[in-house]
């Protein structure tokens, strides 16, 4: 068993998640990456699984492999997620199922799985992803936009159920993060229209993301917990 | 495995004398056998579980070098649930490690 401090990345290949198992390598975490495909992220004190979250019994096999090689994991952030822009009217069902599959039941399968071995220690943080699609209620990304404001909720029950065990749960809700692929993946129009409507009128980098995250995974947000903090004013 | 039995009837008391210590329920359990666990007979709630699960898991691991999931007995209705009384729990990790260990 390892004496470092373990965090668990979802969706760790690309993007957001990627920048987040490099930035906490760099301060000395040992991270635990899962993402759909392999990743060809290199360091030892990094460990990738090939691990589609809205699949439970994957999630399951995943933690168990955890608890054989690391035996704890202090940090947990449920970044996994897909958006797949469409009107409520004309968006497919399949890809509705898959867009609540990935952003809300794999957060919630990895919540869970974490809860019982943060329990060993009384101690943990859970971080969630939300978007500020939800405060904004953006039009266009409807299926999107409702999986986030469940994360919104299951941070905030989360977050009761766990107190007395001492550990936290919080989500960050970002703005257009223009410096990741998510961004290329939506239209400039909703592009546009966001940052419009953020308060900033810009969007957000993913250093700022990181920032946010930051904070909350640092002693001094022991007693921040529940809260919802969205990056890039609504 | 008389020896196991009684190790593992001695971690599994040992993990719910630490859950009665943790601050987390107001009442204890007896740490007898036919004592009540869960509720509603029992003192414990889905969180107490939960933490008694972890603290299972955690002495399986360090006195039986075993790596089980216990999580499977939560989802039992309560009336034979395996963490119904002192003594189901006994009988349900054993069966665990065993299933384990072949």
């Amino acid at each position: 068993m390892i004496q470092e401090q373990v965090l668990v990345v979802t969706g760790a290949r690309a993007s957001l998640g990627r920048h987040l198992a490099e930035h906490y390598l760099s301060l000395g975490w040992t991270v635990v990456g899962c993402s759909r495909q392999p990743s060809d992220l290199q360091s030892e004190r990094y460990r990738h699984f090939t691990c589609d979250v809205s699949q439970a019994a994957e999630v399951s096999q995943m933690f168990l492999a955890i608890r054989r090689e690391f035996g704890r994991v202090d940090a947990l952030i449920n970044n996994a997620g897909i958006m797949m822009p469409g009107l409520v009217a004309a968006q497919p069902m399949s890809e509705v199922m898959e867009i609540i599959g990935v952003n809300l039941v794999g957060a919630f399968a990895c919540t869970q799985e974490a809860i019982r071995l943060m329990a060993r220690r009384r101690a943990g943080r859970i971080v969630f992803v939300s978007s500020i699609a939800v405060p904004l209620a953006s039009a266009g990304l409807g299926a999107y936009a409702a999986s986030k404001a469940a994360i919104e909720e299951l941070t905030r029950v989360v977050a009761r159920e766990v107190a007395p065990l001492g550990i936290t749960a919080n989500a960050i809700g970002p703005s257009i993060i223009t410096d990741s692929g998510m961004a290329a993946a939506m239209s400039p129009d909703v592009v546009a229209r966001t940052v419009e409507a953020s308060g900033t009128g810009r969007g957000v980098s993913l250093d700022d993301v990181t920032s946010a995250i930051d904070f909350l995974l640092s002693p001094g947000s022991q007693a921040v917990t529940g809260q919802i903090i969205y990056v890039g004013a609504v | 495995m008389e020896g196991e039995e009684k190790t593992i009837g001695q971690l599994v008391e040992r993990s719910i004398e630490s859950i009665n210590e943790a601050g987390i329920v107001d009442d204890k359990v007896v740490l007898e056998d036919t004592a009540y666990v869960k509720r509603p007979e029992g003192p414990f709630d889905s969180l107490a579980l939960v933490a008694l699960i972890a603290e299972l898991e955690a002495a399986i691991e360090s006195d039986l070098g075993v790596v089980v999931s216990l999580a499977a007995g939560l989802g039992k209705a309560s009336q034979g649930s395996p963490f119904e009384t002192v003594g189901s729990i006994k009988r349900y990790v054993t069966e665990v490690v065993r299933a384990a260990q072949q």
